[in-house]
């Protein structure tokens, strides 16, 4: 077995009371390993911490306790400059929504970690990546000029372009119809493997069924683990 | 409809401040003309002529940097206004809403600024006027709270209509109300402000050398006014051009200013627009006189009206920086660190007073080359007060872009992005 990708030990959250009482727990314990190449799939009810997860592992937001490995470096640890530097040089993010920069157009959105990264634009790979999406004809559109869809599509060929060692993606398809969404599964499914992986949050039982393994999240806790499983398997350990 | 009024404090806050601060020269002006007409006689003339100078000061600083914050109050709550609209609140109620929070912070704080700048006449008027009793009765400070009014009225007033007519959709997509570019009233302002321009130009040749003084000196802000009504057609090109100067792949930070200073016309205007005031009111005077005017009249003419202008120009980056940390987060999220984020506010804050110098610095031509050509001596540009005017300028912008950036860092990314 290699080491993972990303290792989770013990990981809890908790968040400030709205009325200044007790701190609310919103992940209480998760231990959760991801391995090289493998497409890992969140599944769970609304509010049950799905997106709180993935911005912990991801490091956008610390952990309350317990230790988040990301390529066997303890996030906990790093300065915050070592950690943007460990997510500009080796993580990918699709969020639900806001996720390109409102300035740039979608080319430039595309071209932006690399550009960050100052490792050299390569054209031809930008302008595949968004092709792969099919938003080729709308590269020098900004976002206020794209539908929601297309943005999170640009977003996709972003990660695409980049080829990180990880890709979070919190609902990337919630805003696309079948078709799209498919093809983005495609595109996701594809970025995974070859040492590289993908780890989405989705409401999509069926895009979940296209995963490696499935990890239904209940009330903050990794409440069923499956493999391969089908759309109904997994509907039956949500419901 | 409480909430809704209250939302949004930073902003409000900024107008107040601005409101309060174009009070306190307009109250000097108005004690100034009050106390004319109780005095009378020679101090009254020469009051009256002091007094017309800092007005046409005032006026011009006033409209370029309170319209400017007017607006951009409205523009930033755009996004507010269109979900307004959203829960089912009729246009013509939203601009009527918005059109009385606009006039409720004039009002506020030009009674604010003039009540703050009362205990202080005294002074001000013993040192540089000799005058011993300055006056200021109601109808005097009325008078100063209906023109920071007006003004407000004047900036915000089309914009708070652009806010209800605006498709709320459109605006929510694309949060600030985009820049209208030249509009008729734009087209008016300038052929007027031009005009006048030509006019005080034309009577240059043939005046006395003691005389010319006056007219030089009315010469730097017209020009001022004439660049700020062209804005939406000068302003971004300019931008663009010469911070091309330096290359993408020289600097990701100056690239992402650039790009966010372009887009973000109305955010950008609103700040540079004061700051070439500020620079082309110094630099004019010192041109003007050439290169013969004491610090105390200096502070007597433009002391308040400098102030204006670069507080103005400070508080519209402090006003928008919600705006900012947002786009700020977004760049974390794509993989900027910390340094680059800095870098990238930094240097917005250098483009600006850049920008705002090369217009500045056109406005100080045009009085330096009419003054040598009038009086027949070398052109002076000021570039002493220029120079200082943007340093100062530069400190205090520098200081409203990083100090709140460096700040929202210390902000988890996704809390930044959620709140909106
Ligand atoms: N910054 C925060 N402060 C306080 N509570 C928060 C914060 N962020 C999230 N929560 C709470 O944590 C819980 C989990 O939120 P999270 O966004 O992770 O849910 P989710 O599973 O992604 O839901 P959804 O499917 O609706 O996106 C929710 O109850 C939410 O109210
Ligand atoms: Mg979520």
């Amino acid at each position: 077995m290699p080491d993972p990708l990303i290792d989770v030990a013990g990981l809890t959250k908790c968040f400030p009371a709205a009325g200044g009482g007790d701190p609310v727990p919103v992940l209480r314990g998760i231990d959760l390993a991801v391995p090289p190449g493998e497409f890992l799939a969140v599944v769970g009810p609304s509010g049950s911490g799905k997106s709180t997860l993935l911005y912990c592992m991801s490091g956008l937001e610390p952990a309350t306790t317990g230790t988040v490995r990301v390529l066997g470096r303890s996030l906990g640890e790093l300065s915050r400059g070592a950690l943007a530097t460990l997510r500009r040089d080796h993580v990918g993010f699709v969020f639900q929504s806001y996720n390109l920069i409102p300035a740039l157009t979608a080319r430039e959105n595309v071209a932006l970690p690399a550009r960050l990264a100052r490792r050299g634009i390569d054209a031809s790979r930008v302008d595949h990546a968004l092709a792969e999406v099919g938003l080729r004809e709308r590269a020098g559109f900004r976002p206020a000029a794209l539908s929601g869809g297309q943005q999170q599509r640009v977003a996709i060929a972003r990660v695409l372009a980049l080829q990180p060692d990880v890709v979070f993606a919190d609902e990337p398809t919630g805003a696309l119809d079948t078709g799209a969404g498919s093809q983005v599964l495609d595109l996701l499914t594809g970025v995974a493997g070859a040492g590289r992986s993908v780890i989405m949050v989705t409401h999509d039982l069926r895009a979940a069924a296209r995963a490696d393994r499935v990890v239904v999240l209940r009330d903050g806790l990794v409440h069923r683990e499956l493999v391969r499983p089908r759309a109904e398997e997994i509907a039956e350990a949500v419901e | 409809m409480i909430t809704l009024v209250v939302a949004g404090s930073r902003i409000w806050l900024g107008a107040l401040l601005i409101a309060a601060v174009t009070a306190a020269p307009a109250t000097v002006v108005a004690a100034g003309f009050r106390t004319a007409v109780a005095v009378g006689g020679t101090t009254a003339l020469s009051l009256y002529a002091v007094g017309g100078t800092i007005t046409v000061f005032v006026t011009v600083t006033a409209l370029i940097v309170l319209g400017s914050v007017a607006r951009l109050t409205v523009t930033l709550q755009g996004r507010s206004y269109a979900l307004w609209q959203l829960v089912g609140i009729r246009p013509g109620l939203v601009r009527l809403v918005v059109t009385a929070q606009l006039l409720l912070v004039a009002v506020a704080g030009a009674a604010i600024g003039c009540a703050a700048t009362v205990p202080v006449l005294g002074v001000l008027f013993r040192s540089a006027l000799d005058l011993e009793r300055p006056l200021l009765g109601p109808v005097a400070a009325g008078s100063v709270i209906v023109f920071v009014a007006a003004v407000v009225l004047l900036g915000g007033g089309r914009s708070a209509g652009r806010a209800a007519h605006t498709p709320p959709i459109q605006t929510l997509r694309e949060p600030e109300l985009p820049e209208r570019g030249m509009t008729a009233g734009r087209w008016v302002t300038a052929a007027a402000t031009a005009a006048v321009l030509a006019a005080v130009l034309a009577s240059l040749p043939g005046t006395a050398d003691d005389r010319l003084g006056v007219p030089l000196m009315l010469l730097g802000p017209l020009a001022a006014g004439l660049l700020a009504a062209l804005g939406p057609l000068v302003l971004t090109r300019l931008l663009r051009a010469w911070t091309a100067l330096v290359p993408a792949r020289v600097s990701v930070a100056w690239w992402l200013a650039r790009e966010t200073t372009a887009f973000h016309a109305g955010r950008s205007t609103a700040t540079i627009s004061p700051l070439m005031v500020a620079i082309a009111l110094a630099g004019g005077l010192w041109s003007a006189s050439g290169g013969s005017v004491t610090p105390a009249t200096v502070i007597l003419l433009l002391g308040g009206p400098l102030l204006l202008a670069v507080l103005g120009a400070a508080t519209t980056i402090f006003m928008a920086s919600r705006s900012r940390d947002h786009e700020h987060a977004l760049l974390a999220a794509a993989g900027a660190t910390p340094a680059v984020i800095l870098g990238a506010a930094a240097c917005e804050a250098i483009i600006y007073a850049g920008t705002a110098l090369l217009l500045g610095l056109a406005c100080v031509t045009v009085t330096a080359v009419a003054g040598a050509l009038a009086a027949g001596h070398a052109p002076a540009f000021g570039l002493g007060a220029v120079l200082s005017v943007t340093g100062t300028g530069l400190l205090l912008t520098l200081a409203a872009t990083v100090l709140p950036t460096a700040a929202a860092l210390r902000q988890d990314v996704p809390r930044t992005l959620a709140a909106e």
